[in-house]
């Protein structure tokens, strides 16, 4: 399984910017995602892979394969590179049984007739779906039906993946089995996948890298925990899951970390991140890395830590949701422990503390 | 295919008095319904119960009258099969009317094709063009086009009827005639298909032509279905282009067979009513065993 190149994708649609400067690599094996809102050119990348869009400006390689090359004036028709898609509609023929859709690329590529038999089975045995052989599209189910694409995408050994939001037509239920069962396949099989995505919780579990898409450029690229604890600006902080943004002036600095005047108060805050950044900055902190407690409770003191006025306590069954101020500072906070009282206090690690701006 | 007719769910009436009101309330609008398509029947089955008929009664009385005076006949039906070379104007209506439904149908949906789902310079002015040329009415070109036929015959091979002598003649000058109309209707249905399921195609490592062979054509299937049944219709039903473009007498179609019945004996009603029915089978036939594509198609494209 080779490798994929992203290199300087520059995509305009009229005088609209889609794809600003995308670059990236995926390793051999690596379920790489693609996350992002809608309009972010998320999707638009994946289909100048896979041969559909081409872009004004960059590269494409596949291994030793160059797919697109803007200079060069290299575009592989999207027939000849030799991908699988799954499509976020799946796509399924719906003139033709299980057994056709699967068949088809395998005709296409002139396999003798007991050969497609064979591979046709030993792949709807891979995802389950043999009994189906058989069927029309319009007989199977949601979850069904998405198998059989990607199936259909597995079936000719694609040198990459290519999903483009497959999990999106599914119910909650079915979304969260489909995308374990996907990276257990994909695990498997050490296929080198591109996975496009706007569900953040899809992203954060399923991916060995995200890279982080918004307006056309790539944000961030890191691992899932990377993302989430040291997003690398505030957008990335805001849609990669939920997040307490403080505003300050860098006071003082020292130890890899700052000490942030918090914007309209007396609070400092110090940060284990940011080391050498000065002047004003943007403090990201998780609702859930917040500890609450007691006003009398003094096991934790010092920095970080202040006095705080509760307006709204919601019960979320496996963890309480706090809207508190202190001072001026409003912070959200997650925590398995309910704290009596309409004053407690809260405490911020200098370790849940990143520097986005 | 999804466009199966899903059935109204409806509460069905319980009490009788409730059925009753039910059918009055209706009852307006289908009684208007019932008269509008007696109306429009009447000429059919008049012309109907006079081919049935022999000469003498035509002659003396209405149609009307057999309903007191019954005396029917199949005499004109075998006349005109048998006597009146009406037999093998039927295949050759026969032998018109099938390629020239196929070879618009195929060509057409080709173009199709390119104008939906392949990028080339100047696809959508191409396009227009085609479609503009919808507008020119057959009978500004029916000259011009028969010299080009003559001419073409006496440039290939010295021999003026070569294409008018036989059925290519009519065959060329229907298909072209067609082709406008063809790649309009498919196109604007090609157009509708999902994205995503020719992509899937071409991933799959297709060609355009086994895309269109492959997975095009066969979820056109209303829309292919209702311009073969339009086609097939005019091209059957057709006397003008027959007249200038068959000019073989042993090629002769129906249409112009029954217009001489009525011309070189006066007006043999018997004869020009039972060769009118026989013209009239076909077209019903393909209606009512096409019907159902044929309503789905006249939707193609509009609403999706």
């Amino acid at each position: 399984m080779p490798e994929i190149h992203v290199r300087n994708i520059v995509k305009e649609f009229g005088d609209q910017r889609a794809l600003d400067d995308v670059s990236f690599d995926v390793a051999e094996g690596e379920l790489f995602t693609l996350l992002g809102p809608s309009g972010c050119g998320k999707s638009t990348t994946l289909m100048s892979i896979a041969g559909f869009q081409h872009p004004e400006a960059g590269r494409i390689a596949v291994g030793d394969d160059t797919f697109f090359d803007a200079v060069a004036k290299i575009a592989v028709p999207a027939e000849q590179r030799n991908l699988g898609i799954v499509f976020q509609s799946y796509a399924v023929w719906p003139h033709l049984t299980v057994f056709g859709n699967l068949a088809f690329p395998l005709k296409v590529r002139k396999l003798r007739r007991d050969a497609i038999r064979a591979r046709v089975r030993q792949v709807l045995e891979l995802v389950e779906m043999l009994p189906y052989e058989q069927r029309y599209p319009h007989q199977l189910s949601g979850g069904q039906q998405q198998r059989v694409a990607l199936a259909r995408a597995l079936v000719y050994s694609p040198s990459v993946l290519l999903l483009d939001e497959p999990f999106s037509n599914l119910d909650a239920k079915l979304r969260e089995r489909a995308r374990a069962w996907v990276k257990e396949l994909q695990g498997t099989l050490g296929l080198t996948t591109i996975f496009v995505t706007h569900d953040q919780d899809e992203a954060l579990s399923m991916s060995d890298r995200v890279a982080v898409m918004s307006a056309g450029e790539v944000q961030q690229i890191g691992t899932p925990e990377e993302i989430y604890r040291r997003p690398a600006n505030r957008f990335v902080a805001e849609f990669v899951g939920r997040v307490n943004l403080i505003d300050g002036l860098v006071s003082g600095s020292g130890g890899g970390g700052v000490v942030v005047d918090v914007a309209g108060s007396s609070h400092q805050l110090t940060v284990n991140d940011g080391a050498g950044v000065s002047g004003s900055v943007t403090i990201a902190v998780r609702p859930e890395a917040v500890t609450v407690m007691r006003l009398d409770d003094r096991s934790v003191d010092g920095m970080n830590t202040w006095e705080a006025e509760v307006e709204t306590v919601a019960f979320l069954g496996d963890h309480y949701e706090y809207d508190v101020k202190a001072g001026p500072l409003a912070l959200t906070v997650q925590s398995s422990r309910r704290v009596e009282g309409d004053r407690i206090r809260v405490h911020i690690p200098p370790d849940a503390c990143a520097v986005v701006e | 295919m999804s466009t199966q007719a899903v059935p109204v769910a409806r509460a069905h009436p319980a009490t009788v008095s409730e059925r009753l009101v039910n059918f009055v309330s209706r009852s307006p609008v289908h009684l208007v319904l019932i008269a509008i398509a007696v109306i429009w029947l009447i000429p059919s089955v008049g012309l109907l119960v006079t081919s049935f008929r022999n000469r003498p009664d035509i002659a003396s009385s209405g149609w009307w009258e057999t309903l007191s005076n019954f005396n029917f006949t199949l005499d004109n039906y075998e006349n005109v099969l048998s006597n009146q070379n009406m037999g093998s104007s039927f295949l050759n209506s026969l032998m018109i009317s099938i390629p020239a439904t196929l070879f618009p149908l195929l060509i057409g949906a080709a173009a199709a094709y390119a104008f939906s789902w392949i990028r080339f310079p100047f696809r959508d002015t191409i396009f227009l063009g085609i479609v503009a040329l919808m507008v020119i009415p057959v009978q500004m070109t029916l000259v011009p086009v028969l010299r080009m036929f003559r001419d073409l015959g006496n440039w290939t091979t010295g021999k003026e009827d070569l294409i008018t002598g036989s059925f290519v003649g009519i065959w060329i000058a229907h298909t072209t005639f067609a082709l406008p109309f063809a790649v309009f209707l498919l196109r604007n249905f090609f157009i509708t298909l999902p994205r995503d399921l020719i992509e899937a195609a071409r991933v799959d490592g297709a060609s355009n032509l086994r895309i269109f062979f492959r997975v095009i054509l066969p979820l056109s299937v209303p829309a292919l279905a209702s311009f073969g049944i339009f086609q097939f219709l005019w091209v059957w039903n057709d006397l003008l282009m027959a007249l200038v473009f068959v000019q073989e007498p042993d090629d002769l179609p129906l249409t112009v067979r029954i217009s001489q019945v009525q011309s070189t004996y006066g007006v043999e009603w018997h004869l020009l009513s039972a060769g009118a029915f026989v013209l009239m089978a076909v077209p019903l036939a393909v209606f009512f065993s096409l019907q159902r594509y044929f309503v789905q198609g006249l939707l193609a494209g509009s609403v999706k």
